[in-house]
């Protein structure tokens, strides 16, 4: 047997003592052999064991699957159709507002045929599912009806309550006053402790619920919606407060007598042509010291 | 007949079976990596996945099959991943306890010497390294070795062969 076959038979210990100590006195096989000993007295490092098995089961871990439920399943996709059609109905049944700001006028129609114009800083509000059953809006403010035939419609005003049955009518409802024109049909407007029935033509102006003037018109829908405001023999105070709707300005006095009285109208439209057309008759200067600051002076 | 028939019956998938091959095999097939890759911690990965995937694939490797399952699967990873990066291995030092009686200049002369052993291992290929530590430091037989590896034990011999030459080569000089 050669030399390296012998060799490898003392590596896997198949060797006996006699052919182990014949091979190391071949002086090339007793360097190999002296290798292979002190390679024999190496170490591996240690096994980390348990590490490794901890990891290994947490990757064997299944993963977490998740089984939906399919009656669960069925629920949730049930409970969010409920709540889209529980808002949808609470959406619905909550009131319609609708409010102008200073100097902005709108059209509303009304579930049926009848529309409103709203006038510059007011407040309407209504309930279109309630329409059917009862035709009734509360105003602040000022707004032209044009109310389709039907069943009572109802202005609720803080100061009393006008109902019509088709036709067309301005209600006035700012700090105490409320002024109604009637410009087609009846209305009647109920007072706290009086009714009073408008005939077209007619128009009513009440102070705390109180009538304080009945007195005719001739004009076929309030002048408003021409971008006017027209007085008769009224106090400036109410001019100028009727004023401060249309454009949104701050007004200084300076010795002005507001309970002096005036007749005309001013436009809408524009702030100085509606200053000139108040001043002028009542011999006032004005001056517009900016955009939202205008000073009033009895004349020199 | 019987002994063939229940261990048919016993599956990788029982988790007792699966933590027997474990103790049996875990640390000889770390130690295998580790003569690869030099590097614990890779080594760890290698055993980690190696014995994932024999979870993985329980139904399909019979308890007897297993042995070589890892081996192979731990060899194909160590290629995959590992093998391009240098191999610095560190022993932990000789098994033998220092004796008192011995010199400083003795103890010297030692370390001096498992220092270039280690270096002179670390010259080795791969497949020498692996095959001699295997029969060295695990006390394999060339048979063993052999089934480990999925080659030749005439191919184990020739591994170990050139082992021991290059590490002459590389001991030359070296008094001892």
């Amino acid at each position: 047997m050669d030399k390296q076959s012998l060799l490898h038979k003392w590596m896997n210990k198949e060797l006996s003592p006699e052919q182990e100590q014949l091979l190391m006195q071949d002086p090339e096989m007793k360097v190999l052999m002296e290798i292979a000993e002190q390679t024999a007295q190496l170490q591996a490092p240690e096994f980390p064991k348990d590490v490794v098995m901890e990891n290994i089961r947490v990757l064997n871990q299944p993963p977490k699957v998740r089984r939906l439920n399919p009656i669960k399943y069925v629920i949730r996709i049930a409970a969010i159709f409920a709540i889209v059609a529980v808002s949808y109905v609470f959406w619905q049944s909550l009131d319609t507002n609708i409010d102008t700001q200073i100097a902005e006028k709108t059209q509303i129609f009304l579930p049926d045929e009848s529309s409103v114009d709203l006038n510059a800083n007011s407040y309407l509000t209504y309930n279109t599912q309630d329409w059917r059953d009862a035709r009734s809006l509360k105003l602040e403010g000022e707004a032209f009806f044009k109310v389709a035939k039907g069943s009572a419609f109802v202005v609720e005003t803080q100061h009393g309550d006008v109902t019509v049955l088709g036709t067309q009518f301005n209600v006035y409802s700012r700090g105490d006053r409320l002024k109604v024109s009637c410009f087609e049909g009846v209305v009647s407007v109920s007072l706290n402790d009086q009714v009073i029935v408008l005939e077209a033509g007619m128009a009513i102006d009440t102070q705390a619920g109180k009538a304080l003037t009945e007195s005719r018109t001739a004009l076929s829908q309030p002048k408003w919606l021409q971008d006017e405001s027209s007085f008769e023999n009224a106090p400036l105070s109410e001019v100028l407060f009727e004023l401060e709707q249309y454009y949104d300005i701050e007004l200084q006095l300076d010795n002005i007598d507001l309970s002096q009285r005036f007749t005309g109208s001013f436009t809408h439209q524009d702030l100085d042509i509606a200053l000139q057309s108040i001043c002028n008759p009542l011999q006032m200067t004005y001056r517009v010291l900016d955009q939202n600051n205008v000073v009033l002076n009895e004349a020199k | 007949m019987t002994d063939k028939k229940s261990q048919d019956h016993q599956n990788v998938c029982q988790e007792q079976i699966y933590n027997s091959i474990y103790e049996a095999h875990g640390k000889s097939l770390w130690n295998f990596a580790y003569f690869k890759c030099g590097d614990r911690d890779d080594a760890s990965d290698l055993v980690q996945e190696a014995f994932v995937k024999l979870w993985n694939n329980c139904a399909k490797v019979s308890p007897a099959k297993a042995k070589s399952f890892l081996y192979t699967v731990a060899n194909n990873s160590f290629l995959n991943a590992v093998a391009h990066k240098k191999v610095v291995l560190n022993y932990m030092g000789s098994k033998k306890e220092a004796v008192d009686k011995q010199s400083p200049e003795f103890l010297m002369e030692e370390k001096q010497y498992g220092d270039k052993l280690n270096a002179a291992i670390n010259e080795l290929t791969e497949a020498q390294r692996t095959a001699f530590l295997m029969n060295r430091i695990d006390g394999k037989k060339y048979k063993e070795i052999a089934e480990e590896l999925d080659i030749s034990i005439k191919a184990v011999e020739k591994r170990i062969s050139q082992a021991l030459l290059s590490l002459k080569k590389n001991l030359e000089g070296f008094n001892k």
